[in-house]
């Protein structure tokens, strides 16, 4: 019976949601209304679940298992992100530099430890694998892309060139539209099998 | 037997005295022949004797308490008694008394006959078996002469101890004293030997001291010379030896000879499997150490005469050379070596990579705008800013991590400072939780100017906006529901009901997910608003086809873009900072990868070598 409810709300709200996304504006307010459940339930999902990470961490503490260490400073540094939110705000000048100033030297240090990897990675690329099909169409075109990027031919100011630089451009249209075609069908099929009843993300 | 003869002698002239003497001669009728004989021969003298011998022989019998009785009860009624005995028992009487014992000569003659018959069989047996063990020595000593070695008596092979077998006493414990002071000949030698070789050994050993035990009483040469040859290295052809060995040596002695020849057969087999048992060690020592195993291989191949290796198993065993030898210290030696060579490559690299990027800003020479032709989507954006009116509602969406800040930021700037210089009301928004100070962060950076103080007081940041995709899609049907009560209110945008009642939308994303939500959620309630894209470079490939369908009205992307950009707008602000060095990095990379495809090339004209030489 638990399945058969759980089949017959999805595959009811799922068609609901459709039918008003088609007869907008007439349904916008009902559109709206399960929307807005919808954004609730999600929440109230993304709380259990920092709940769970947190009580997660506090018993690898209290076991002392192996890196307990970090767990202690993802507690403490949720603690002390989730007060300075409550008690100062979050729109705060403060509140938000402090965040900045430790979010953002981290992640993009990261990026350019990440360029730098993704540039021995070309070089180790040819060293390796030598001249091969594949080889020779990825670094090509990476030189190619990288060189156009550099902007030397662009300085020239040559139409001829500027229209050859522009038909470079778009080169990776086709290869784009393809990819986001498959997955459009991909997310459209998944839909009909939800709606169906064939694909239960919900659970059996 | 005799006491018990005469005892049923007496008992039966008891009985014989009991009875009327006339009832005698009837009696007399039914003997047998021999008695009648004796009854008729001398009865005369041994009624004489009768009597002595009767009391002979109860005088022998009391010992027993029966026949002490028996002649307690005659006693009375022997004097009758001697009168009445008859002839024939007389005559068995007295040939019982003159008689040594009861055997008489017919069992005599066959004892004699078997004792002479033992002795003529002891002689053949011996001679046999001297014959056997005589071809035995002459076969060993063929054997010997024709391997190219003199044979070896006791004392030599006790001297002499292989270099191989040596070591490997010496590798399992046995010290050189006591394994030379081994008496060979004894049967429990193995005994002393180690667990290993003292098993095969023992057995090697029941075997000889079978083959000892069996024949003669002392030792022979033939089991020296089975020896001589190492019980040691009779381990690996035992079950052959000892089958051989195992021939029952005594059953007949007509099979002797055969049995010999045979043992003479199985000893030919066993000596010419010892000669290559030197090679097959190497799976025998595969237990052993490694410097062990290599020097004992070649100590075995220089010293000792015995040992006959075929090509294939001499390759087999440098091949074990080579991989005991490259065990270990090469392997990590050469790891190290790559170790450290990968190392100092990333040095460098990183060094270049750092270099390059650092000295443009060192430099105050090139701070040159960026020159070139601004390309269409980002025209069409410019085109958009520039009719905007004063005071025109813009919805800025800051849908990007902090990760890529740097980049966007970049971009973004000379937008913003165009939007700020229009004068238009900036609303910021971001599905992102960190794009809420982002947001703040890309004003702070973009309006350093005094100018745009009033339009910096003015922009409005909404915030985040929960539940991703579907928090999009309820933002387009109803914006001022998305967000909690006074929110709206307080954020002086009572003209603005929905999406659609912004005068431009521009969405600052750094993944190709972000976007599509965006465009696929929100565009479709945008009639008369058009969409805008600010994305960095890695995704602005993807972002073409929404612009080339028209669902975006224009695009901003990459460091490049935005120079351009800049530059149209009359400004040289990002120039002057970031564009040479986001040239020079770029040109580092080039280069690298240049090298690589170089490199490249030369890893495979040496892969082909290596295939040729293969073949």
């Amino acid at each position: 019976m638990k399945k058969v409810l759980a089949i017959i709300t999805a595959i009811g709200v799922g068609l609901a949601v459709v039918v008003a996304y088609f007869l907008r504006p007439l349904l916008d307010p009902m559109l709206g209304l399960l929307l807005q459940w919808g954004i609730i339930l999600g929440s109230v999902a993304a709380l259990v679940g920092i709940i769970n990470l947190l009580i997660m961490h506090w018993h690898k503490i209290r076991q002392k298992k192996e890196h307990f260490v970090f767990s202690f400073v993802v507690l403490l540094s949720f603690a002390l992100s989730f007060m300075g939110g409550i008690v100062l705000g979050p729109q705060d000048g403060t509140y938000i530099r402090s965040l900045a100033a430790l979010q953002v030297p981290i992640e993009v240090s990261l990026m350019a430890l990440l360029a730098l990897t993704l540039t021995y990675a070309g070089f180790q690329f040819f060293r390796m694998r030598g001249w091969t099909p594949l080889s020779l169409a990825f670094g090509i075109s990476a030189l190619l892309f990288i060189i156009l990027d550099i902007g030397f031919f662009q300085a020239l100011e040559l139409p001829f060139v500027d229209h050859i630089i522009e038909f470079l451009k778009h080169l990776p249209l086709a290869g784009g539209r393809g990819i986001l075609i498959g997955i459009s069908l991909g997310a459209f099929l998944t839909a009909l099998r939800v709606l169906f009843g064939a694909e239960r993300p919900y659970g059996e | 037997m005799r006491l018990g003869l005469a005892s049923a002698l007496n008992a039966l002239n008891a009985e014989d005295d009991n009875v009327s003497g006339s009832l005698f001669p009837e009696a007399e009728k039914d003997l047998p022949d021999l008695l009648r004989d004796l009854h008729e021969e001398n009865s005369n003298d041994a009624r004489t004797r009768e009597s002595s011998s009767v009391s002979q022989s109860g005088g022998a019998d009391e010992g027993s308490g029966q026949n002490d009785n028996a002649a307690k009860d005659e006693q009375p009624a022997e004097p009758e008694a001697g009168k009445d005995i008859p002839e024939w028992l007389k005559k068995v009487r007295q040939r019982v008394g003159d008689e040594g014992d009861a055997y008489g000569d017919l069992v005599k003659k066959v004892s004699a006959r078997d004792s002479s018959l033992e002795e003529d069989v002891d002689k053949e047996l011996r001679r046999q078996f001297d014959d056997w063990i005589g071809r035995l020595r002459s076969d060993a000593q063929q054997e010997a002469a024709r391997d190219g070695f003199e044979p070896l008596d006791e004392e030599g092979l006790q001297g002499e101890v292989p270099a191989w077998l040596r070591y490997l006493r010496e590798s399992k414990g046995v010290s050189p004293n006591l394994a030379e002071g081994m008496d060979r000949s004894a049967p429990n030698a193995g005994e002393k030997l180690p667990d290993w070789l003292g098993d095969t050994g023992e057995e090697s050993q029941a075997a000889t001291g079978k083959l000892k035990a069996e024949g003669t009483s002392g030792e022979n040469e033939a089991t020296q010379q089975i020896r001589l040859r190492g019980s040691e290295e009779l381990q690996e052809h035992q079950p052959l030896a000892e089958q051989e060995y195992k021939t029952d040596l005594v059953t007949e002695p007509e099979d002797l000879g055969a049995q010999a020849a045979d043992i003479s057969l199985g000893l030919d087999d066993v000596t010419r499997q010892m000669q290559v048992s030197h090679a097959s060690l190497g799976g025998a020592t595969s237990g052993l150490s490694s410097q062990a195993v290599e020097e004992g291989f070649w100590e075995e191949r220089t010293e000792h005469p015995m040992l006959r290796v075929a090509r294939s198993q001499r390759s087999r065993a440098e091949l074990l050379k080579a991989l005991v030898a490259a065990e270990g210290k090469p392997a990590e030696k050469q790891a190290a070596q790559r170790r450290r060579k990968t190392w100092l490559f990333r040095l460098l690299l990183a060094l270049l990579l750092l270099t390059a990027v650092i000295f443009p800003f060192l430099s105050t020479s090139n701070q040159t705008p960026q020159t070139g032709t601004l390309p269409v989507e980002a025209q069409a954006l410019m085109d958009s800013i520039n009719a905007l009116e004063s005071g025109s509602p813009v919805l800025i969406v800051t849908d990007y991590q902090a990760g890529f800040s740097a980049e966007m930021e970049q971009v973004a700037d000379p937008l913003i400072r165009h939007l700020a210089q229009k004068q238009v009301q900036m609303v910021l928004l971001s599905t992102y939780p960190e794009g809420v100070w982002l947001a703040e962060r890309l004003l702070d950076v973009s309006l350093t100017d005094d100018s745009f103080s009033q339009v910096r007081e003015q922009a409005v940041n909404l915030g985040f906006l929960p539940g991703g995709r579907i928090g999009l899609l309820s933002y387009a049907v109803d914006a001022q529901a998305s967000f909690a009560e006074g929110v709206w209110e307080s954020s002086n945008l009572g003209n603005i009901n929905h999406i659609n009642d912004f005068s431009m939308v521009l969405i600052l994303a750094d993944t190709l997910d972000s976007a599509r939500s965006w465009l696929e959620q929100a565009g479709p309630s945008l009639i008369d608003t058009p969409m805008f894209m600010v994305s960095s470079t890695q995704e602005a490939a993807m972002m073409l086809p929404y612009l080339d369908s028209g669902q975006l009205a224009g695009m901003l992307s990459g460091v490049q873009d935005a120079g351009l950009y800049e530059t149209a707008l009359g400004d040289t602000v990002m120039t002057s900072t970031i564009w040479s060095a986001y040239q020079a990095g770029l040109l580092a990379m080039a280069t690298l990868i240049l090298v690589g495809f170089v490199i490249g090339l030369e890893s495979n004209a040496r892969t082909k070598q290596e295939e040729e030489q293969k073949k």
